[in-house]
């Protein structure tokens, strides 16, 4: 699904990280880990094409546009718009991406991941929730656009055990159906019962 | 979840979407939509304070500089604001990795600040009839409606680009106006002088056909720059 | 090794072409006859008009350096149209300035909406611009695109800008128009001119040249020494 091959990034003459180079099949799951700063995020927004400068060659199966089956979770943000309501963000971010939904998945997705109620949905902006609630809905979207490959920085920011098990359980599934992720992440809550590579930057390569 | 449907969307869809999208997002909040004409309100009454008792030839003279200004600043407001959305959250880096077409971004960009600027010079129009007295049939005339709006999209070619290009920069505030300004000139000029020797004569001459030429050509030139080039800035 | 050689020749060859300004100067004082109608101040002509030519030319080389980065996306083509836009706005700046010093006598005034001088104040303000949005991003592929776009833009509109404010100042006030026409000016006037616009187009050339040997040279140690304390 995903090559990565001998990918390095650095700045001015400091290397960053160097020849990395691993495989993504269905199935698989990839996990990049280090140190703060040694360059996790970098290394995911390299692969993703958000990040230029870097040498090394990335490939994505299929000759259609990678980005229509792929998803991306940032560390730091959700990709919302404050002053609309999570429907309309939602509605938006799958539109774009051609998706439309039957009349009621929305509502109950959205509720599974705890956004309960006709309030929450569609009137309160998401300027008024809470860091845990904007990830939710985040994780819902990345859910609900059913990419092939998941992109993950730190996916469980924010979130209380309860949505942790939560997301877990859709990370298993999603690999279950033949989906493929690559994840950064510190907390060991989300990958102990997932099989899983590992990638150590600030060390030497796999 | 498996009754979902996916088809990719066309680049018309994607700009739909987009557009749409940013609609959306300032009827959201509300300030947004009235900043523009409550600023075009200010103008009005500041020309009225300046020169309150004017004469026909200065009066239309008056006019083109009223809503010239009008434009000018409120088209201002517009560029800083349709990147504002994207600029947070790294909203921006979503759509990076959406399968959207970086033409159909920048295209529904240029049409949300068309009408966004549209909308600003109907109000300026109806304001300053309603203000001023001014007269409808002069505001209501086909070569004055014509100009306004191969002004306004001369300027928005040049604004959405530079707004694309000062999108990273450290204080965009300042830059924008400093690069916008004297890039502006041109099609302001054509347009001011065209506008004025149309009010002053009524007269179809070859005057008149030389601004409107020039003018439809920057336009050309501009909206062209900006889609060939503003791909670049986004991809 | 070989930047440090060329730059060295560069500098070298600029120093022949001082010179040679200074032989048009010479020739500009106390060679060419005084011109009747303005008498002596007019020779402000030969260092005015070559100083304009120079301006204009920076941003031929802004449009090329920009082109060029768009295309290879390297930062060395970068430097080469920031080289242009520094050079660039040093000659506009000659240009308002002894543009400003002739109309005085001329005109009666130090400034005026003339063609040629609303022109060059845009094209200073257009200068002063990319070099700010170059100071404004940080260094890399973001910088060397949004840059690049907005020389192309700027080189685009020096003639868009030239013809309609030309054109403006025709139709109204055709008076101020300099009368710096080949036609009103004898042969001798006329060569010292060429002259010098010829050996300012050179010299500004090989400004820019030196300027971006200098911004290459900065950036290596900048690089070296970063790589060192790492």
């Amino acid at each position: 699904m995903l090559s990565v091959q001998k990918i390095s990034f650095g700045f001015k003459n400091k290397n960053l990280f160097q020849d990395i180079s691993f495989e993504l099949g269905a199935g698989q799951l990839v996990r990049i880990a280090g140190a703060n700063g040694s360059g996790k995020s970098t290394l995911l927004g390299v692969i993703a094409g958000l990040i230029s400068g870097g040498t090394g060659l990335v490939s994505f199966a299929g000759d259609d546009d990678f980005r229509q089956w792929t998803s991306w979770i940032a560390p730091d943000a959700n990709g919302l718009v404050s002053s609309l309501s999570a429907t309309d963000n939602m509605i938006f971010w799958l539109q774009i991406r051609g998706i439309k939904l039957p009349a009621g998945v929305l509502e109950k997705t959205l509720s599974r991941w705890g956004l309960t109620g006709d309030w929450i949905q569609t009137s309160l902006p998401i300027a008024k929730f809470s860091t845990g609630m904007k990830r939710r809905l985040a994780l819902a979207r990345l859910e609900l656009e059913g990419s092939r490959l998941w992109l993950l920085d730190e996916p469980l920011f924010g979130l209380d055990d309860g949505a942790c098990k939560q997301f877990r359980d859709a990370l298993d599934l999603h690999l279950s159906r033949g989906g493929a992720s690559l994840v950064v992440t510190h907390d060991d809550r989300l990958l102990d019962r997932i099989r899983h590579d590992t990638i150590v930057l600030g060390e030497s390569g796999i | 979840m498996t009754q979902k449907q996916t088809a990719p969307q066309t680049w018309v869809e994607n700009v739909r979407t987009l557009l749409t999208h940013s609609l959306r997002v300032d009827i959201s909040s509300k300030e947004r939509l009235v900043t523009p004409i409550f600023f075009a309100l200010i103008i009005l009454m500041l020309f009225s304070f300046a020169i309150p008792e004017s004469d026909g030839a200065l009066r239309s003279r008056m006019m083109v500089a009223e809503s010239q200004l009008a434009i000018f600043f409120a088209l201002q407001i517009a560029f800083s604001r349709t990147f504002e959305s994207e600029r947070v959250d790294r909203i921006f880096d979503h759509l990076r990795l959406s399968p959207i077409s970086s033409s159909a971004f920048i295209t529904s960009k240029i049409l949300h600040v068309l009408l966004i600027g549209g909308g600003t010079m109907l109000c300026t129009g109806v304001l300053s009839i309603i203000v001023q007295g001014q007269a409808i049939g002069q505001m209501a005339d086909p070569v004055v409606i014509g100009t306004a709006l191969l002004t306004l999209l001369g300027l928005t070619g040049i604004g959405v680009l530079l707004a694309s290009i000062t999108l990273h920069a450290e204080g965009h505030q300042i830059l924008f106006p400093l690069l916008y300004f004297p890039l502006s000139v041109p099609v302001l000029l054509c347009s001011t002088e065209g506008l004025i020797h149309w009010l002053d004569s009524y007269r179809w001459d070859s005057t008149m056909r030389g601004w409107s030429v020039m003018l439809i050509a920057f336009d050309v030139i501009y909206l062209t720059l900006t889609i060939l080039l503003g791909t670049e800035t986004v991809d | 090794m070989t930047a440090r050689k060329s730059k060295f020749t560069l500098a070298n060859s600029l120093t022949v072409l001082l010179a040679l300004v200074f032989v048009q100067w010479l020739l500009a004082w106390f060679w060419v006859p005084v011109d009747e109608a303005q008498g002596e101040v007019y020779r402000i002509v030969y260092l005015h008009v070559p100083g304009a030519f120079a301006s204009f030319l920076s941003a031929g080389v802004l449009l090329v350096g920009s082109l060029l980065a768009l295309r290879s996306k390297s930062e060395h083509w970068l430097n080469l149209s920031r080289a242009a836009a520094e050079v660039g706005l040093l000659f506009t700046l000659l240009t308002l300035a002894t543009g400003s010093i002739w109309g005085k006598p001329t005109w009666g005034v130090w400034w005026t909406w003339d063609a040629r001088l609303t022109t060059s104040f845009l094209l200073a303000l257009m200068y002063g611009g990319w070099i700010l949005l170059f100071g404004a991003i940080p260094q890399g592929p973001s910088r060397t695109r949004s840059c690049s776009i907005l020389g192309v833009m700027i080189a685009a509109d020096v003639p868009i800008i030239y013809k309609s404010v030309t054109w403006w100042r025709t139709l109204h006030q055709p008076q101020t128009i300099l009368r710096t026409g080949g036609s009103t000016m004898d042969g001798d006037m006329l060569s010292v001119l060429l002259f010098g616009i010829a050996i300012m187009a050179v010299v500004s050339i090989n400004l820019i040249l030196v300027r971006q040997e200098t911004l290459s040279l900065e950036q290596e140690l900048e690089e070296k020494s970063l790589g060192v304390t790492s």
